[in-house]
């Protein structure tokens, strides 16, 4: 009897022959694209309507890429906090993106086109400011499956985050006169566990600031990026166990700066010979440097002396 | 009365002048409304196809599924996903939908009602993965859940590929399976797997339907 009542619950089950059902457009492939993938607008202003067909005859377009007709549904988001872009914020409401029309139905192989209007509101407080909208192409049905396309459109009233950080590049980059020293820092007394390049080998990268006004740089250790490793070493992609002292360089005028490599090298690593690089950046995260590179020889497990043994 | 007619004139002249000038010379384009500044990828096309050809599942032969309630049910061939456009650093979003009574478990607790959907997208083969690689070491991480959830690393952590956060992704470990869903190019192709836990019990006796969508979206940057 129990099992009954199961049985008779089983057909409450998943999908089953509403999967046909729903599908009545939908084929065994599903697909769509889209030609608007990423579009950034500066000088917008607040309380206006930008329609981009009418004014600059960009469309957004959608293409199907299945195998039967599809009724498409163009819908505007707020981005993923975490898939913003440095400097920009959600769009604060929905409707300051608008797509005309937002449904459409499309056979096929062909494609299908609509106007996208950014509508900012009047408002002081949305002046020199820089939003991220998102729009959601997809598929409508009831089966298991859909298709869709996201797009992102950014835009700022004023200029944009790239400009002005192009601008503070520009003016950032005309007082930077250092070097560092030197190109490739070798280490060859390394082993698993806790390193200390000075400790271990007396060897540390010297930052001089060459100019008479101060410079602060960010300096991380990243993948190797040359297209060549140097014969016997590999590459390491995390680099969650080492760091750089100090991380944030500040250097006054005229002066010189140690900086030595902290590790916690993994096991994994015991015996082989590793490569990365060091890379330089502005406190605004503007890349200045990549070209140092670190290439660490690690000792066979229990085959070398660690850094707190030798003091 | 004949120097106020002057003056008028002179004033007239003065705002023609005036107004010629403006419209010859804007000192600030930036002001007009059609005046702005539009940067676009240039020819890019971004998209993905999904292909339920000879998806199935293992106990029905095709996508309908008829299971106990309490069971686990995985996809006994994959679905084909395939990366097209011309855009060659792109990555998936999935989504998930309840169309009917039933709710779409987040947390992983079973619960009435509530259908547990994991998926992972992994290599282009046709081996279903065991039911217990189709979760995570992180709780919830490879439920499909109402929003969209991006596949692979989380998107601060790349270029990394083998951290523990990562969503609906093979561990590197798992050479039959695993292949990395980050910054893939035009024409890549994935299997996507599908784990369906049934709710210990139900109040509904109607069927149930959900949609899961498979979105393009750019890759780190963009």
């Amino acid at each position: 009897m129990k099992n009954k009542r199961t049985r008779e619950r089983m057909c409450a089950i998943i999908a089953a022959a509403m999967l046909g059902v729903g599908v009545s457009v939908e084929a065994s492939k599903v697909g769509l694209s889209s030609q608007f993938v990423s579009v950034v607008l500066e000088g917008l202003q607040v309380g206006r309507n930008y329609n981009l067909l009418e004014l600059r005859g960009v469309p957004y377009t959608v293409k199907n890429r299945g195998d039967g007709p599809a009724n498409i549904v163009i819908d505007i988001e707020q981005p993923d906090p975490k898939n913003l872009l440095p400097g920009y914020e959600p769009i604060p409401e929905l409707n300051w993106l608008s797509v005309t029309p937002n449904e459409m139905r499309i056979n096929p192989g062909d494609s299908g086109f609509a106007a996208l209007t950014i509508n900012i509101p009047k408002g002081e407080q949305y002046i020199g400011r820089h939003y991220h909208g998102v729009v959601w192409a997809h598929i409508k049905t009831t089966g298991w499956f859909s298709a869709g396309v996201r797009s992102n459109i950014r835009f700022s009233t004023g200029k944009s985050p790239e400009t002005l950080q192009e601008e503070e590049k520009y003016r950032s980059m005309v007082a930077l006169n250092y070097d560092m020293w030197p190109s490739a820092l070798y280490l060859k007394k390394a082993a698993v566990g806790k390193y200390e390049s000075e400790a271990g080998e007396k060897k540390s990268f010297l930052f001089t600031n060459r100019d008479e006004e101060p410079i602060e740089l960010v300096i991380t250790p990243v993948p190797w990026a040359r297209p060549t490793l140097p014969p016997g070493y590999e590459k390491v992609n995390d680099l969650g166990w080492v760091r750089f002292e100090p991380s944030t360089i500040k250097a006054d005028g005229l002066s010189i700066e140690k900086v030595k490599l902290v590790m916690d090298i993994p096991e994994q690593y015991a015996g082989k010979k590793i490569a990365f690089m060091a890379r330089l950046s502005l406190p605004i995260g503007t890349i200045v440097n990549m070209t140092h590179r670190v290439l660490v020889e690690v000792a066979p497990k229990d085959g070398a002396v660690k850094t707190e043994e030798k003091k | 009365m004949n120097t106020k007619v002057k003056w008028t004139a002179l004033a007239l002249c003065a705002a023609l002048l005036t107004m010629t000038g403006k419209a010859w010379a804007d000192a600030n384009p930036a002001n007009d409304s059609g005046s702005f500044i539009i940067r676009i990828q240039p020819n890019v096309d971004l998209g993905v196809t999904v292909d339920t050809s000879d998806a199935g599942w293992t106990d029905g032969g095709n996508l309908d599924l008829t299971a106990d309630l309490n069971s686990t049910s995985i996809l006994n061939t994959g679905v084909l996903l395939t990366v097209a456009g011309d855009f060659s650093n792109q990555e998936l979003t999935l989504q998930g939908a309840a169309n009917n009574s039933w709710s779409l478990d987040a947390d992983e607790a079973p619960a009435e009602n509530q259908l547990r959907l994991y998926a992972m997208i992994g290599l282009n083969q046709n081996t279903a993965p065991a039911a217990g690689s189709i979760s995570a070491t992180v709780e919830n991480l490879n439920l499909v859940t109402t929003s969209a959830q991006r596949a692979g690393q989380d998107i601060t952590n790349e270029p990394l590929n083998n951290d523990t956060s990562k969503r609906y992704e093979f561990a590197n470990a798992d050479t039959t399976q695993f292949q990395d869903v980050d910054g893939m190019a035009v024409g890549t192709t994935r299997r996507l797997w599908l784990r369906a836990d049934t709710p210990p019990t139900t109040t509904s006796a109607d069927q149930q339907t959900f949609t899961i969508t498979v979105t393009a979206v750019t890759g780190v940057g963009l």
